[in-house]
């Protein structure tokens, strides 16, 4: 009997024990928060426009559909309206019954009107929310945003989905965009800097969406995508029309203290991406008429740094490449490894190509009035003692000394 | 030597772990909106002083050999030592306040995306209740199974935050006024509190040579896992750090693979969490245990364990919605009493005078 109450007694424990892990593992890893799937919605990308004081929030939500051949996600998006990202949202639960969960979203894709004002205050929302994290990318459009995201691209089975492969971290590698994400937009804004930037999505001259509110896609994950240029990033489709509609992501929109302040072009972004992004493989074209070279630069090692020279602040960019020679127009020759390493002629014009555009994009962001290589951060930083005398005319006064370093591949 | 001892391994471990655990849920984002860049100096300096501390109640215990309780009554009288545990035990019970509003606030904000009913936190009290019923041995066993879970959770967490940051957001080092350094100190004095736990665990634990050194390298260990935390949270968010509220469930979130595979360093936030609601039940057994030494009785110890959970149950309902406020209170306020009681109580402790005669008996199961 002793034994049987001890069995008892020890299985009891060893059963309330399991129990209370049980419950505690359930707690806090939120089942007992279970969420209807059906009474929600996955936002995975939204677009902000404004008119007026009233901003108007786009959510793209995927909607999984069960589908003979595995599953099938279908997208729609949806509109609410609101002085501030939560009313906009709030909206939409309204509206739709959907209550949208931004965790799962990835881009934040902000229209030419919300352009007009401060930056920060339109994003409050994002930045206050713990939940959502700082992780969606962010890029500023042509037009409006609503537009963007309710067109079918060709790249994706979504436009968020298009605009995240133009966007995507391979593409950063080839400089041909400036990805950042609300973090990374935080940190330069709220540094002494004072400034940021955001690939900035157009449009070309026949791509103007012709469609207009809410739209819908559909597809099934992994379509094929993935392209660049030596121009840069884009994408096209043909319509229904058969009219061409097509984008680019290969500029950037900067902005210096939250105000947006204008937009590089796609040359001084490509040279501001080799500068500051993590660049392995990039596309130039240099030279102009019969010398000119399409060459790739492999191993790019870029940046910027302050230092003074007899009291004057002078901006010191760094740039080394292992350069080849993709092609060009000379007369063609059969073709041999020899024929690929780039000539002294070569680099020469790769530097003067590189060299110019680097002073240029220092100078253009300057004329802005965007601080773009953080040179107010490096002073408050690395020289703290000058910071206080020298924070409001640095910029101008600071000079550039390009230092170029192009190897020809062996 | 008591029948509640303790091995010096597992109050190591409680050193180490609830050290650092129970810091780690807002305080490096309070340490940031203090005293930006600078936020690991305030708090290496709250820790030398507390590391201090403990080294001096770990060697009292090497010394005496006799719980705090015996010194204060072989010297001051037994309703001394009763009065002097009845504040003590009160103070387990309010220094667990802040660190349990954290932790229900870390639960709701990282784990839930709505806004929850307190309901859903009262498991937490059910859990602390049960806990309180356990005799100090019984938090030694519990150390015993956290530790692992502890050690590989904030591995995790560190090694998903590390290629992330940029180290340059601490430069320019130390260039914040001394007085906003000695605030920032002043202001989460009250966290770094362990001399205390120390009065309570003295003679229930079986002293060796060198274990004051242990115990002394433990805590400083688990507060140098508060300050290396800290460090990265910092590095991976620069001026953005004070709007992120958890650093344990946001340092980790740009680590690339997540992209893929998911919110995974969820799980380590969830084990390390885990290890939180074991360091909060600590409060309440050691409230227990003081209780049963002022009452005589520790047959009633549910009686003390459930006014316990309830008091807390009740600061909770208070203060769930006005955090701030309690934060602003705490920061302001809150040293006084952990100076009291976790830095002069443990130095006072050095001024009893030995005891001559053996201690009496039957004063509860923990004597």
């Amino acid at each position: 009997m002793t034994d049987v109450k001890k069995i008892v007694k020890r299985t009891g424990t060893i059963i309330c024990a399991l129990v209370i892990t049980g419950l505690i593992f359930l707690f806090f890893t939120n089942d007992f928060g279970l969420v209807d799937l059906r009474k929600t919605s996955v936002v995975v990308g939204v677009g902000l426009d404004r008119q007026g004081e009233e901003l108007t929030l786009t959510a793209q939500i995927a909607l999984p559909q069960a589908a003979e051949n595995g599953e099938k996600t279908q997208y729609n998006c949806v509109t609410g309206k609101g002085v501030t990202v939560a009313e906009a949202l709030n909206e939409i639960n309204v509206r739709t019954g959907f209550y949208p969960k931004l965790v799962f979203c990835e881009l934040i894709l902000l229209g030419e009107s919300v352009l007009d004002g401060n930056l920060f205050a339109t994003l409050d929302y994002f930045y206050r929310n713990e939940y959502t994290g700082l992780t969606p990318i962010v890029a500023a459009c042509e037009g409006s945003a609503q537009k963007v995201l309710s067109a079918g691209l060709p790249l994706g089975a979504s436009a968020t989905d298009s605009i995240m492969r133009l966007l995507s971290e391979e593409a950063e590698r080839s400089a041909n965009v400036s990805t950042v994400n609300l973090k990374d937009l935080g940190e330069h804004n709220f540094s002494a800097g004072a400034f940021c930037y955001m690939p900035y999505i157009s449009f070309d001259k026949n791509g103007e969406s012709k469609d207009g509110g809410n739209g819908s896609s559909q597809g099934q994950g992994g379509a094929d995508g993935g392209s660049g240029s030596a121009q840069g990033q884009g994408g096209s489709k043909s319509t229904e029309q058969g009219e061409e509609q097509g984008f680019l992501c290969n500029r950037c929109a900067l902005f210096s203290g939250g105000e947006f302040v204008g937009v590089l072009d796609e040359e001084l972004t490509f040279a501001f991406n080799l500068i500051s992004g993590n660049v392995r493989h990039a596309i130039m074209k240099c030279g102009g008429g019969e010398n000119v070279r399409v060459v790739s630069l492999r191993d790019c090692k870029g940046g910027a740094k302050l230092t003074f020279v007899q009291d004057e602040p002078v901006l010191k960019i760094d740039f080394s490449a292992i350069i080849r020679v993709f092609d060009g127009e000379r007369s063609p020759t059969p073709r041999t490894e020899a024929d690929k390493q780039a000539s002294q002629e070569d680099i020469e014009l790769a530097k003067k190509r590189l060299s110019e555009n680097f002073t240029g994009v220092f100078n253009r962001a300057r004329a802005l009035g965007c601080d773009l290589f953080d040179v107010r951060g490096m002073l408050y930083r690395k020289y703290n003692v000058r910071y206080e005398g020298m924070k409001d005319y640095v910029l101008d006064m600071v000079r550039t000394d390009v230092s170029l370093n192009l190897r020809s591949a062996a | 030597m008591t029948r509640d001892a303790i091995n010096v391994r597992q109050i190591c471990f409680i050193l180490v772990m609830y050290n650092a655990c129970t810091k780690l849920l807002l305080y490096p984002a309070f340490m940031a909106a203090q005293t930006g860049n600078a936020l690991i100096f305030p708090a290496l300096a709250d820790l030398a002083v507390q590391t201090a501390v403990v080294w001096a109640t770990a060697y009292l215990s090497a010394r005496r050999g006799e719980s705090f309780f015996d010194m204060i009554a072989s010297s001051l009288g037994r309703v001394t030592a009763k009065v002097i545990y009845a504040f003590l035990g009160a103070y387990f019970l309010f220094i667990a306040i802040v660190p349990l509003i954290e932790q229900q606030n870390f639960i709701h904000d990282a784990f839930y995306e709505t806004v929850l009913s307190l309901g859903m936190f009262l498991p937490v009290f059910a859990f602390l209740f049960y806990a309180g019923l356990k005799p100090l041995k019984d938090a030694g066993a519990f150390a015993d199974i956290c530790m692992p879970v502890f050690v590989v959770s904030l591995l995790a967490i560190w090694a998903m935050s590390a290629g992330q940051g940029n180290f340059s957001h601490f430069m320019p080092v130390l260039r914040q006024p001394l007085t906003v350094l000695g605030k920032g100190a002043l202001a989460s004095l009250y966290r770094f509190s362990e001399g205390a736990f120390l009065l309570v665990f003295a003679g229930n634990f079986k002293y060796k040579k060198g274990d004051a050194a242990k115990l002394t390298l433990s805590y400083a260990a688990g507060g140098l896992a508060v300050v290396i935390t800290m460090a990265l949270f910092y590095a991976v968010y620069g001026p953005l750090a004070e709007t992120r509220t958890f650093a344990l469930v946001n340092s980790s979130v740009f680590f690339a693979p997540l992209d893929y595979l998911g919110r995974i360093d969820l799980f380590a936030a969830y084990a390390f969490d885990l290890v939180v609601l074991f360091a909060l039940a600590l409060h309440v057994q050691i409230f227990t245990h003081c209780m049963g030494k002022v009452f005589g009785r520790t047959d009633i110890n549910f009686v003390y364990s459930a006014a316990a959970s309830l008091m807390l149950l009740a600061v909770v309902i208070v203060v769930r919605n006005k955090y701030s406020v309690l934060q602003q209170i705490a920061a302001t306020w809150f040293f006084i009493p952990v100076v009291t009681f976790s830095y002069l109580l443990p130095l006072a402790a050095w001024l009893l005078p030995q005891r001559k005669a053996e201690p009496r008996r039957g004063d509860g199961r923990h004597d």
